[in-house]
């Protein structure tokens, strides 16, 4: 094995596996490019049915990638989602270690 | 943000949440009516007023119509977007003052009763690009920017021509009647293509 291979496997094996999962990767991307959003508008861009996206969140959230806040507006409930500074740094990492593996 | 992807990414979702659902067009449309309606019946300065109601308008109309179907995000600060619309109004704002100046060295250049349309002219542009500033995506500020120099361009072409100032006034009610339905249009077709989601 020579040197490129051992960085290449190393590479992939440093992968973040709780963001390369297609619908977190997809949630992880939509919330990177906003300060801050709504259940309602990571439904929408994902296409996930509210349970499964509330399960990935719930991943997200216990890993602090995200800071989930619940509330009630007209006496519905409605939660804001936001990407932690440790969450961006994540998923920055992600997407270099990506392309160092694709390049 | 350099990467490519992700910027697409960004100008598509700003354009979704504050271009596509056609409200600030509607607002604008409905400002420009009813100052040019209060310009007519002689109360030019009271469309002052309506300034800080607009965003209320767009917040209350988007409660209503945009949330529940595309949800809500807060888009992030883009510094080359800013930076371009306040060019917008840096330029507007010398062009009013090169009026203002040209008027001072040789009077009467500017007729007097021109004056006060001219400046409401001027300041309805300036709304209108401020407006863009607000909703902030790269296509409402073209749209806001063109929108401005049209108000300038159909002014200054009634003044050079001469016509009496109620002509323009008409012309600047089809022009917000212009923009009301096709914000209208867009509101339609957003509605129809995009189902209402609810919370958990």
């Amino acid at each position: 094995m020579n040197s490129e291979e051992t960085i290449t496997k190393a590479s992939v094996e440093d992968i973040d596996r709780i963001i390369h999962e297609p619908a977190r990767l997809n949630i992880m991307l939509y919330l990177y490019v906003v300060e801050n959003a709504d259940f309602v508008y990571l439904l929408h861009k994902t296409g996930l049915s509210k349970g499964n996206l509330s399960v990935h969140l719930q991943k997200l959230e216990a890993n602090g990638y995200l800071e989930i806040m619940k509330e009630f507006l007209n006496r519905k409930p409605h939660t804001m989602v936001r990407l932690t500074q440790r969450g961006r740094d994540a998923f920055t990492a992600y997407r270099e270690s990506l392309l160092n593996i694709l390049q | 943000m350099k990467d490519p992807l992700l910027e697409q990414v960004q100008n598509d979702v700003a354009t979704e949440q504050q271009y596509r659902d056609g409200i600030p067009r509607i607002a604008a449309g409905f400002f420009l009516i009813i100052t040019m309606l209060l310009q007519m019946n002689g109360n030019g300065n009271t469309f002052v007023m309506f300034v800080p109601l607009m965003p209320t308008i767009i917040e209350s109309l988007r409660k209503r119509f945009t949330y529940p179907r595309i949800g809500y995000a807060k888009v992030r600060d883009r510094g080359s977007m800013r930076k371009y619309s306040l060019w917008a109004v840096g330029i507007l704002l010398l062009v009013g003052a090169a009026v203002f100046f040209i008027n001072q060295v040789s009077p009467g250049t500017i007729p007097q009763e021109n004056h006060q349309p001219l400046l409401l002219m001027w300041a309805t542009a300036i709304i209108v690009v401020l407006l863009g500033i607000m909703v902030f995506t790269s296509r409402s500020n073209i749209m806001a920017t063109l929108n401005a120099m049209g108000v300038v361009a159909i002014a200054n072409r009634f003044f050079v021509l001469g016509l009496h100032r109620d002509a323009l006034y008409v012309v600047m009610i089809a022009f917000g009647a212009f923009l009301l339905l096709s914000g209208l249009y867009s509101l339609l077709s957003f509605v129809k293509e995009y189902p209402v989601l609810t919370d958990e």
